[in-house]
Parts: C-alpha cells; sequence; structure tokens
C-alpha cells in the first residue's frame, strides 16, 4: 500500500468520526424528519403522554397540530417546521379536563413570525348533549380602528369530543366574545362570556 | 479518475474541515455551561456559610434518568443542583416545577427559581427553594407530573462547610 493511499484512508475515518461525534450530540438545527416524530419527541421529553391523537390538523405547511387525549388530560401539542427539520412548538402539557363541566377549553395565541400570529382556542367537550361548538369573535375593521366586526366559527363535535379553531389572528387582533355549545336542535345549552 | 479522485479528496477535506468546526462550538458551549455551573455554587456563599449534603440519587423518569446531585443549604435558600440524561437529543427542557421538596417534619419548601444548561444529551440545572429551618436528618425529593409520580427518602450526611 503506498502511503498516499494510507493518509487516504486516515483522512475518510477521520471525516466519519468527525460526522458521526456531530450528530451523535445534540443539534438543536436539525430536528426531526417528519411532524410526527417531532410530536412524539414533544410528549417524550415533556414526560407525558403518549396521548391518543384524535386529530391531526396541518395549518399552511409550517404548521401541524396534533390535537390528543391523555388518561384524564388533553392537549393540543403544536410542532412547527424550521430550516429542514420539525421542532416541538408548544401546546404540549395537558389541560385536566373538568368532567363537571359541559366543555373544557384552553387557547393559545404566538406571534411566529412578520406574517403570523396563530391563534389556537381548543378544548374537549364532555356533555354528550352537545353537538357543536360556536366562537364568537369580534375582529378589527380594516379602515376603520374603531368599529369591529363579528365573526362566528363553528364546528362539530363527533365522538373523539375534541375541537379545535386554528387561524392566522395577524391584522385581525381577535377578541374573543363567547363559546357556545348547542344541541342537534341548534339550541344553545351552554354559553361562556369571556371579559 | 483524476477528477473523481480531486472532488473525493474536496469532499473529504471539507467534511473534515466543517465538522470539525462544528464540534468545537460544540465543545466550547459545553466548557461554557460547566463553569457557569460551578460559578453558580461559588455565588452561594454570598449568603453566609453553605453547607454541602451529596445525594446523588436516580429517579428513572420514562426512560431519561434524573439525578439529585446535591444540595446546598444556606441562610436564605436550599439548592438543589440536578442532571437529567435523556434517551434523544432536543425536546423540551426538564419541568422544574415537578420537583418537590418536603423537609423532616413534613413541610413542603416552596420553589422559587430555576436555571438549567444544556449538556449533550441532556441537561444540568438548579432549582431553588426556601431555607430548610430543620436540616436534620432526612429529606423527601417528590416527582409529581401529570399521572407520573415517584418519591425517594434521602437522609442527609453532611459533607463538610462551603466549597
Amino acid at each position: 500500500m503506498s502511503k498516499k493511499t494510507v493518509i487516504l484512508i486516515v483522512e475518510w475515518c477521520i471525516a466519519i468520526l468527525f460526522v458521526f461525534l456531530f450528530f451523535r450530540g445534540y443539534n438543536p438545527y436539525m430536528g426531526s424528519l417528519t411532524p410526527t416524530k417531532a410530536h412524539e419527541l414533544s410528549e417524550r421529553s415533556y414526560h407525558y403522554g403518549p396521548s391518543k391523537i384524535v386529530k391531526v390538523v396541518p395549518f399552511g405547511g409550517n404548521t401541524t397540530v396534533y390535537l390528543g387525549v391523555y388518561k384524564e388530560w388533553f392537549s393540543s401539542d403544536t410542532v412547527i417546521k424550521r430550516g429542514l427539520g420539525w421542532h416541538p412548538g408548544g401546546g404540549v402539557g395537558g389541560v385536566w379536563i373538568d368532567s363537571s363541566k359541559p366543555l373544557t377549553y384552553s387557547w393559545s395565541v404566538s406571534e411566529r413570525d412578520k406574517k403570523l400570529t396563530l391563534a389556537q382556542f381548543y378544548g374537549y367537550v364532555s356533555d354528550p348533549e352537545i353537538t357543536t361548538v360556536v366562537l364568537y369573535t369580534e375582529t378589527d375593521s380594516v379602515d376603520n380602528k374603531e368599529a369591529r366586526t363579528l365573526s362566528t366559527m363553528s364546528q362539530e363535535i363527533n365522538e373523539d369530543r375534541m375541537f379545535l379553531f386554528i387561524w392566522n389572528d395577524k391584522d385581525l387582533n381577535s377578541h374573543w366574545k363567547s363559546i357556545q355549545g348547542l344541541d342537534q336542535e341548534g339550541k344553545v345549552v351552554y354559553e361562556e362570556k369571556f371579559n | 479518475m483524476r477528477i473523481v479522485a480531486i472532488a473525493g479528496t474536496i469532499i473529504r477535506r471539507s467534511i473534515i474541515v466543517i465538522f470539525g468546526l462544528l464540534l468545537i462550538i460544540q465543545a466550547v458551549s459545553l466548557i461554557v455551561s460547566n463553569s457557569s455551573d460551578k460559578e453558580f455554587i461559588k455565588s452561594l456563599n454570598h449568603d453566609g456559610p453553605v453547607t454541602k449534603y451529596t445525594l446523588n440519587k436516580k429517579i428513572d423518569m420514562d426512560g431519561d434518568i434524573f439525578t439529585a446531585k446535591e444540595l446546598y443549604l444556606t441562610s436564605k435558600k436550599t439548592v438543589l443542583h440536578y442532571s437529567i440524561s435523556k434517551q434523544d437529543p432536543g425536546g423540551w427542557s426538564f419541568p422544574n416545577s415537578a420537583i418537590k421538596l418536603i423537609n423532616s417534619n413534613g413541610e413542603e419548601l416552596m420553589q422559587h427559581s430555576s436555571s438549567s444548561s444544556s449538556t449533550g444529551r441532556g441537561e444540568t440545572g438548579f432549582i431553588s427553594f426556601n431555607e430548610m429551618n430543620e436540616p436534620l436528618g432526612s429529606i423527601t425529593l417528590k416527582y409529581e407530573w401529570y399521572d407520573r409520580q415517584a418519591e425517594i427518602n434521602i437522609p442527609l450526611a453532611k459533607d463538610g462547610e462551603g466549597q
């Protein structure tokens, strides 16, 4: 074997060793290859779950929300794509389901960048009579800051008992007015007013 | 053949240089966090004499190993030095509020601050609680987090004064 070949082999060994050593250690840059992997990492590293996923809600390509139930808690674990990989992004911790209440809810608003302020309002419906959940919000009008526009979002409730309203709140500055639970006939059986 | 050999050399050497630099950055950040831990322990002296107890008790948290390393007692606070080694890199840092300390009279110490830094696979940190009036006998460390629970009773054997 010539001296050149020996150097070549040694250099390759060093290169492989360096790559191996680097990926062995913690890597904030890489993230997970799939949103599901990031969600699993999120729950595992938080020492919560694994929750039973009832809905997977992708939002705008760079966000995926995992609505899940774990024992007496529900969560809306959100993972975010940054660069090539997916990273845990909040909402991992479970909210205790208060079964004495018709529905238990939680929310989050996070300003992601100049274009996206992600708003989430989610919950778990304990009352079997409630088949639809409606969220009332008021948003700032574009031309007149004083005037507000009322808007509603509604979702049907099925066996998994969970709901999630998710939207980009940038430029809207929503004010949450109330949450209602409607029965099959559309009658309001539960209402909670905010502020 | 010559072009392949040259391309191979370029790839190989760039890997060595790039990953070599990245490894140096990793190593430096580890050294920095290690020395800041030492600084923190030293700074406990500001409240007067410090009593150190070596605990070295482990709790298995879903395969992640939590180690209660030492306990520092000053006239103003009780500080737990812990580390956790994780199965996988990344993810959330350890939720400190899951750790509770109960003194030998059965009173829970109020937790008021914490700090942590990443150490490759895992992290090390300090959780500060109220001062302990009766640092005699033993202390109970409780882990309560959703459905996870663990409790260990640790006899306190004095390790020496100060640091």
